[in-house]
């Protein structure tokens, strides 16, 4: 097993999210795809990203702004 | 003689409100395309003629008084709970609030549509009831996650179809089959009974043939009038980076010619974090949807799904918090850009539909997995709450359809509609009239 499907086992344990060990060849598929560009959130420069306690877009009044 | 599912949505009105088409011989005709169609295409995954006459002769006057159409099955109905592209009724029996509102409007609800399972990705191949199937050549896929609604539509079993997009679901399925795809303002209308309720990303949508017929639908929806304007004015703002990078050729080009021939006012606008949307759209988005999935489903979905599930569900609350920052800034630079421009675009879709059986886009950078590709192109409408429309304009030299995407500002479904309509007008209308073989 590759060191990514033990680590993932062991998180989804953790995490008590059910799988079998097929899921584990799909998720590392499914980890190479989309990791690349989710990893790009870990770099994003937090002074230019604001943080507001609205998570609904139709709370955003600049947003609206617009229309 | 014209079959009344070859007439535009509006028409069909139209001709019940003067007394010239029956509405009992409308929805019986509709029955029987559905039942003739739909075999190849699995678009249409239940029909309930009786609950539909039911609904007929308890219609009142209104917009879409008699007119039949389909639904998502993302929609709870008074008979039928929505089944979310599952095989169990997941949402409870009720009268959802897309529901009340076609109620209101007159509109017989004549069936549900397939979709991707769960809403959870852009090709409508993973379904228990086979994958929808495009009506332009059926070994190609829909497109998703409103798949059955879009291909129902191009195939003119139905004249219009309500889906809903959470991270481009009636928008890239609307480009992938030749019809109008439009998502509304998140929280434009009511969310009972609607899986939607979990997500601060979606929103009901029409699918239909053109932008009149998308107006009237959207009216009904909405419960308010959409009057036309002049879109002869509107400027349009192009945002190279990312959305027309590492785009088919043809795609491109049809989209770009669009564009011209419409006469907008073109400008070049940036949208710095752009290239964020995906992925902050992805965590986030993955974590709503993920966190409404009852565990009893798991063992039968399929492996990919249950794969971006898992995924979701191992991504660091830290880049969930990061995620939200960026969709603050994003809100804050969509408002900027329409301070300058009425509309946003770019292609709805990277590369025309691939096929069933091997879905892969064929990019300028290589095959490439549908979902990242096209979420790419769609997700910031659904981090932002605004607005987008999905039009035809034009065919790739496979012969598969191809949209341009329009962007509007916080409740300006009206002006998308204008612009689509323009775009219509100066291409003849040759491409929202064309019709697939199997419906010709």
């Amino acid at each position: 097993m590759s060191d990514f499907k033990v680590l993932a086992a062991g998180a989804l344990n953790l995490a008590g999210v059910p799988f079998d060990e097929s899921d584990l060849d799909v998720l590392q598929v499914v980890a190479q795809v989309f990791e690349p560009a989710m990893s790009a959130l870990d770099d994003a420069p937090l002074k230019e990203l604001p943080f507001e306690a609205a998570v609904d877009p139709g709370s955003a009044p600049a947003t609206r702004a617009g229309s | 003689m014209t079959h009344p599912q070859d007439l535009p949505l509006r028409e069909q009105a139209l001709l019940i409100a003067r007394g010239e088409l029956d509405p009992g011989e409308l929805l019986d005709a509709t029955l029987a395309r559905i039942e003739e169609r739909n075999g190849p295409l699995h678009a249409v995954v239940a029909t309930f003629p009786q609950e539909s006459r039911a609904m007929l002769a308890a219609a009142p006057a209104g917009p879409l008084h008699g007119v039949p159409l389909t639904l998502k099955d993302m929609f709870s109905l008074p008979w039928r709970g929505y089944h979310n592209g599952t095989r169990h009724e997941l949402g409870a029996r009720s009268a959802s609030g897309v529901y009340r509102r076609l109620r209101d409007a007159g509109a017989v609800i004549v069936g549900v549509d397939n979709q991707h399972e769960l809403g959870m990705g852009t090709t409508g191949v993973a379904s228990p009831h086979g994958a929808a199937r495009n009506p332009w050549n059926i070994e190609h896929c829909t497109g998703g996650s409103s798949s059955g609604s879009a291909a129902a539509v191009a195939a003119r079993m139905i004249a219009g179809a309500v889906g809903s997009d959470s991270g481009g679901s009636t928008r890239l399925p609307g480009g992938w089959c030749g019809v109008v795809g439009l998502k509304v303002t998140y929280g434009a209308l009511p969310y009972d009974g609607y899986t939607g309720s979990n997500s601060s990303f979606s929103g009901p949508g029409a699918l239909a043939r053109d932008a009149a017929d998308a107006r009237l639908l959207l009216e009904a929806l909405l419960a308010r009038p959409l009057p036309a304007g002049d879109a002869g004015s509107l400027r349009v703002g192009v945002v190279r980076r990312p959305y027309w990078e590492d785009i088919d050729g043809g795609v491109e080009a049809a989209c770009r010619d669009a564009l011209a021939e419409a006469g907008f006012r073109q400008a070049d606008v940036e949208l710095p974090f752009a290239e964020l949307a995906a992925p902050a759209g992805a965590v986030r988005l993955g974590a709503e949807l993920g966190a409404a999935v009852p565990g009893f489903v798991m063992g039968e979905l399929d492996p990919v799904t249950r794969g971006l599930l898992l995924y979701g569900a191992l991504q660091p609350a830290q880049r969930l918090v990061r995620a939200d920052r960026v969709r603050a800034r994003l809100r804050r630079v969509v408002a900027d850009a329409f301070a300058t421009c009425d509309l946003l675009a770019w292609p709805t879709n990277s590369a025309p539909a691939p096929p069933v059986e091997a879905p892969l886009l064929e990019l300028p950078s290589g095959p490439a997995l549908p979902d990242a590709p096209n979420v790419r192109q769609s997700i910031l409408a659904n981090i932002t709450g605004i607005p987008g429309v999905s039009v035809p304009v034009g065919f790739h030299s496979s012969g598969l359809p191809i949209g341009l995407q329009l962007l509007a500002p916080w409740g300006e479904e009206s002006r998308l509609l204008d612009a689509a309509g323009r775009i219509e007008l100066a291409s003849s209308e040759r491409w929202i009239a064309a019709a697939p073989a199997l419906a010709g």
